[in-house]
């Protein structure tokens, strides 16, 4: 299987805290990789430092062949959500998907993306009319409309009703039947055990535990939210 | 990539072409009532107040002193829209997730600042000193011509003036840059105007000169600026 995202022993300090403690992992071709972790986790701080906004102290992060440095050439094979999308509130989505799709220096059917991700009736309000949900609509179709390779979800399914997330996971799993990779973080265990094919948990800074959810549902039963827990606590300093 | 394009979609410029021609009609405003101060006051008026009002020389010096405080000001308030707001907000976010250069990115920003900056600057004291000299022979107001290429002198006072405000527009944006504020960022280009709107009436003759002098030394402290602020968006973590 063809790696995307190889990540080899990355550090990552803030001051005297080392939140990113000798972290390795891989996503392969295809695959929904799920980053659980508690809040402080550094699921955030590595899916930036997959961005290069974050700078890496040690280590090093090859997507698609390619080291993560100062070349930002490399970014228009991802799509992202990080934190709480924003926007430009006075474009509308069109105007929006336009203006992405001119900076990713591709071209794609925005209103099939809009379609996609259950806007196609709001793309002539003004941003700043939208809802919460629709906003988040909104950055994921930002997110997928230049066909990346890699796409990376920091809690997407926030601020979505349960129709809304149900939909979502369908169009994940379309999307990598496609052929994308996605990198998802959450906190909360069932968002990414209903989506994600592998896991990984992120805690004390580095991978602790890294498994396929089948084999370990199959493994575990109904002890696999306390098996996950049980991974997720901080060990005792 | 037209990145130019791009960075005018995310900014509402007819705002900021309202803010030019309100700038400007303010100006033109002070300008005709600089025309008949010195008819309403010549018994009290002092040798600097007739040198300051009663010949162009002066009138020019005034009004270029003027517009240099205004759109020095507006250029940081266009700075703080177009390049603080999005560098010290969630936007850096996604403007950083591009495959375009950071450097680049902030380049055109600051050139948009600049651009609009210097030319509305330029246009606007052309036009407002040349309405005061229509308006002064159409009402017999004639105050003193001593200079021979008065309306050269207007064009190159005008163009050092555009050059200085953006100069003090992009270090106000360092600044603001630095504190995170575009509060920040237009306090301290309130404070370089107030500083330097003095040094401007030194010589009301060579007013040229001294447009010259001053908007040369901070054309090279803004590139310097400049520079350091780009070293820093490079390495910039968000």
């Amino acid at each position: 299987m063809k790696t995307i995202v190889d990540i080899n022993s990355v550090e990552k300090s803030y001051g005297l805290t080392q939140v990113i403690n000798h972290c390795s992992f891989k996503i392969y071709e295809g695959e929904i990789y799920g980053l659980l972790g508690i809040n402080g986790a550094g699921k955030t701080t590595l899916m930036k430092m997959i961005l290069g906004l974050q700078q890496i102290d040690r280590g090093s992060i090859y997507v698609l062949g390619k080291e993560v440095n100062n070349n930002p050439e490399y970014l228009s094979n991802i799509g992202s959500v990080i934190e709480n999308p924003t926007f430009y509130e006075h474009l509308n989505a069109k105007e929006l998907l336009s203006m992405h799709l001119c900076y990713m220096q591709k071209k794609a059917d925005i209103s099939e993306t809009l379609h996609l991700v259950g806007l196609e009736n709001a793309d002539k309000k003004t941003i700043s009319e939208y809802s919460l949900g629709m906003k988040q609509r909104l950055g994921l179709a930002r997110a997928i409309i230049h066909h990346p390779k890699l796409l990376i979800l920091d809690e997407p399914l926030n601020g979505l009703d349960p129709i809304a997330i149900s939909e979502m996971r369908g169009l994940m799993k379309k999307l990598t039947n496609e052929g994308m990779s996605i990198l998802l973080s959450s906190h909360i265990i069932g968002e990414v055990r209903h989506t994600a094919d592998r896991i990984g948990i992120l805690s004390d800074g580095y991978i602790k535990q890294e498994f396929s959810v089948k084999e370990k549902i199959s493994e575990c039963g109904d002890h696999f939210e306390d098996y996950i827990i049980s991974l997720m606590r901080r060990e005792q300093i | 990539m037209n990145l130019y394009k791009l960075e005018f979609m995310k900014i509402k410029l007819s705002t900021y072409l309202w803010a030019i021609f309100g700038v400007f009609a303010s100006l033109l405003a002070f300008g005709i009532l600089f025309l008949f101060i010195f008819q309403m006051e010549t018994e009290s008026s002092d040798a600097f107040e007739e040198e300051l009002f009663a010949n162009w020389n002066g009138l020019l010096a005034l009004i270029t002193t003027l517009s240099f405080g205004f759109f020095s000001i507006l250029s940081a308030v266009i700075a703080a829209k177009v390049i603080i707001s999005e560098y010290c907000t969630k936007n850096v976010i996604i403007l950083f997730s591009y495959p375009v250069n950071r450097k680049t990115i902030l380049k055109t920003k600051c050139l948009i600042v600049s651009s609009i900056t210097t030319i509305s600057a330029f246009i606007s004291n052309t036009l407002v000193i040349g309405i005061m000299y229509i308006s002064a022979h159409i009402f017999k107001i004639m105050p003193q011509m001593n200079t021979k290429y008065f309306f050269f002198t207007i064009l190159l006072s005008s163009f050092f003036m555009g050059i200085l405000s953006s100069a003090v527009g992009i270090i106000s944006t360092a600044f603001g840059l630095k504190k995170h504020s575009s509060v920040s960022t237009i306090v301290c280009s309130l404070i370089i105007v107030c500083v330097l709107a003095n040094c401007i009436t030194i010589s009301l003759n060579s007013i040229i000169w001294v447009m010259f002098i001053i908007s040369a030394v901070f054309v090279i402290i803004a590139n310097f600026i400049y520079h350091i602020m780009e070293n820093r968006i490079e390495k910039m973590e968000v």
